[in-house]
């Protein structure tokens, strides 16, 4: 496939797109449209997997954007290398799934067409972030994954919830894109480049005291670049305290939130934050803030996965304590370590939620399709699906020999490796929330799967037609064997920093209580919800339990503190507008008006007073000339104004 | 008698026509007044010529100029006046105010 040429790799998608969306507005075989996008995602796929990089060589092409004399440039192209290649294929077998799932899932639905279209562009969107060689690229992507994001979430946008599920998701990522935009500049004011290698040699000069950044000292602009940037992982990575879209999100259709939400584009901070690795490895304090944001989310969204009864509510939340362990990861110096993760999670986490939607959509006649509490007994229905989400769930887990079980103690190893205190307290709470991991994840699977139906419409559910099922079993053999495959002699380290990978040790002790915590959390909730006819859910004794119910109040503040402040703010603004600038333009007008009305008093239409005023006027005038007369004439001498006069009296007169 | 005298009295003299106008209430009576002003401007113009420029000629033009038109401000006066009365009625100044905007 060396042939393909390269920069076809994010861009046949998005013809694809344009071509899917011609048809979505024209309404006309919308049915071809899934075809067009799924062929195009093939094809990026293969050309991605026709240029596997070897060593520390890299695949590369690039446009010339804009030049601006002397010598800055801006570029867009393909930059292949061994993480982007990573990422790039990630992306496209997810989408390529995904894609295909969706013609099962979507079919009948209004919008087919734009649906595809959307996938499509998106699709091309991450590619291109992926692949970007400079900051330019990565921040348009950046924000068109997010554009995709929203058009995705609001797909079903005649109801409200997901119109403003939409909304939120856009204005809470914008909050961290704003850190991230000031981020950008700051480096490549300070690189003068867009470049990655330029960006990463600034902060080395920097470090060695040879380079002077605009506007800020050295020393300041060492941590602050790397924490500006991570505030845009932050939205976009939904990260404590601006996590709180993401479980909005799950408004969307069940395929968009794998491919958008669990796989790809949430983990397009943890992939920045890897690509700018050396950036942020300069500064101990960005690399600690990023340690200490994700050792906090994975814990908070554990906690709150615990107790939630939406299928897709409790995924996304472990989707945001899963992204906490990746940032967790990178924090405590495992490059590898969080992409690592980044990978084995998208197959297993983009398989839970491809089994969630067959479950939903095996009960979207009933009036709450998401509701546990309303499922059960649906593995003798659902065997396909039962079977590969249980893959899921253990993984999830860390289940011993599962995917996720090498990528989080690759994780959990990098927090001990650190050495620092932060890092311990870190491998503690990464400890407790494999544990928590592992209860919830099996806590759902549990009360969808086991015991007996609890509603008429779970009694009766079918499994998901073929086009469904197989992309579950297709990401089911990922979940399984990817982790052990990538671990064996350190593959994956090796191939993404070029073989020069030292080997990292695998701790004994913290493999057996890892495995312990995870074989735990999964026995309990299997007695616990496997065994019991309990009417009372066995997670409502937790203490904390109101607590984690109502979100650790994060959503509550950010309504009370961010919504009601912007619109304290925007109040006061429009208080100005109306009344001090809309009072001067009125007051304008108004003043016209009056003095229009009272100087029509003037005209009487009496002759004598208009000859009055003629009268008056050059009176006015005449004395105003005489003191000109006086002041221009003898200034400090006697008043004189009348020249005539002294003229008279010259000629004798 | 000096150029001052005179001047004094053009002065009184407009200064009368010049209150006649304005404070009149018969339209008869403002003509009159106007007819001062003229009569203050001819002798103002005539005491600077006797006084400064006696050898000059174009100052008795001038006054001869506006003796003319002051014959015939007082001729079409009179007959506006006459319309005035035959229009509203009045010669009272402060009853005719159709010269308004």
């Amino acid at each position: 496939m060396d042939s393909l040429p390269l920069w076809l790799l994010p861009l046949a998608p998005a013809f694809a797109a344009l071509l899917a969306g011609v048809l979505a507005l024209t309404r006309r075989a919308e049915k071809a449209a899934p075809f067009l996008t799924i062929a195009a995602t093939a094809l990026s796929e293969c050309i991605a997997l026709g240029h596997l990089p070897g060593g520390a060589s890299a695949s590369h092409v690039e446009a010339n954007w804009l030049t601006v004399p002397p010598r800055f440039q801006i570029a867009l192209g393909v930059h292949l290398d061994s993480l982007a290649w990573t990422m790039a294929v990630v992306v496209c077998v997810v989408s390529l799934l995904v894609q295909v799932y969706s013609i099962g899932y979507m079919q009948g639905e209004n919008g087919y067409a734009r649906y595809f279209a959307y996938l499509g562009l998106f699709t091309a969107s991450m590619l291109g972030l992926v692949v970007a060689d400079n900051l330019f690229q990565l921040y348009v992507c950046w924000e068109l994954v997010g554009i995709c994001s929203y058009l995705l979430i609001g797909f079903w946008w005649t109801r409200p919830v997901a119109a403003n599920a939409a909304k939120k998701a856009f204005v809470v990522t914008r909050f961290g894109d704003v850190g991230f935009l000031l981020g950008v500049l700051l480096l490549v004011s300070a690189a003068g480049s867009f470049g990655f290698d330029a960006a990463a040699q600034a902060v080395g000069q920097a470090q060695a005291g040879a380079l002077t950044p605009p506007l800020v000292s050295a020393q300041t602009f060492l941590w602050l670049a790397p924490l500006l940037l991570f505030c845009g992982a932050i939205g976009k990575s939904a990260q404590f305290p601006l996590h709180v879209w993401l479980p909005d999100a799950m408004e969307g259709p069940t395929p968009v939130s794998a491919l958008i939400h669990a796989a790809t584009m949430v983990a397009a901070g943890v992939y920045m934050v890897a690509r700018l690795f050396p950036v942020f490895a300069a500064s101990p304090v960005a690399m600690n803030t990023v340690l200490l944001i994700g050792t906090i989310t994975a814990f908070l969204a554990a906690t709150i996965a615990l107790v939630q009864y939406d299928i897709k509510k409790v995924m996304a939340y472990s989707t945001v304590s899963q992204l906490g362990y990746m940032m967790l990861g990178l924090g405590a110096g495992g490059q590898t370590a969080g992409m690592f993760h980044l990978v084995t999670h998208a197959m297993f986490k983009a398989l839970l939620f491809l089994t969630a939607g067959s479950v939903i959509h095996a009960l979207h006649h009933a009036e709450e399709p998401n509701d546990l509490r309303r499922m059960g007994g649906l593995r003798r229905r659902m065997r396909i699906t039962a079977s590969t989400c249980l893959i899921g769930v253990l993984a999830l887990a860390g289940f011993p020999g599962l995917s996720g079980f090498w990528s989080k103690d690759a994780i959990l190893g990098a927090a001990l490796e650190s050495g620092s205190p932060l890092g311990k307290i870190a491998l503690a709470v990464g400890i407790l929330v494999a544990a928590l991991t592992a209860f919830y994840a099996m806590r759902m699977w549990m009360l969808a799967f086991a015991g007996e139906p609890r509603s008429e419409t779970a009694a009766h559910a079918h499994e998901s037609p073929l086009e469904m099922t197989a992309p579950l079993v297709l990401l089911a053999i990922p979940s399984v064997l990817l982790g052990g495959y990538l671990h064996t002699g350190h593959r994956f380290a090796a191939f993404l920093t070029g073989g020069q990978a030292q080997a990292e040790p695998m701790h004994g002790w913290l493999v057996g209580v890892t495995s312990l915590a995870a074989l735990g959390g999964l026995a309990l909730a299997w007695r616990l919800y496997g065994t019991a006819k309990a009417v009372e859910d066995p997670v409502k004794r937790v203490p904390g339990y109101t607590l984690f119910a109502n979100l650790w109040y994060i959503d509550a503040f950010w309504n009370a503190v961010g919504a009601r402040g912007a619109l304290a703010v925007g109040r006061a603004v429009a208080w100005f507008d109306r009344n001090i600038v809309d009072g001067a333009v009125n007051g304008v007008g108004a003043l016209c008006q009056v003095s229009g009305r009272e100087l029509r008093r003037a005209a009487n239409g009496q002759a004598q007073s208009y000859a009055a005023a003629f009268v008056a006027a050059i009176v006015l005038a005449i004395l105003l000339f005489a003191l000109y007369q006086t002041r221009a004439t003898l200034p400090g001498s006697a008043a004189t104004p009348h020249t005539t006069l002294k003229t008279a009296k010259i000629a004798g007169y | 008698m000096g150029l001052t005298h005179y001047l004094v009295v053009s002065a009184l003299l407009f200064a009368i026509g010049t209150y006649g106008v304005l404070t009149r209430r018969n339209a008869i009576a403002v003509l009159m007044g106007v007819e001062l002003m003229l009569n203050a401007a001819n002798l103002n113009f005539l005491a600077f010529w006797r006084f400064l420029h006696p050898a000059s000629m174009e100052p008795q033009v001038f006054v001869l100029v506006g003796l003319t038109v002051a014959a015939a401000d007082a001729a079409i006066g009179l007959a506006v006046v006459l319309n005035i009365y035959r229009q509203f009625g009045v010669i009272e100044v402060e009853q005719i105010d159709t010269l308004k905007g």
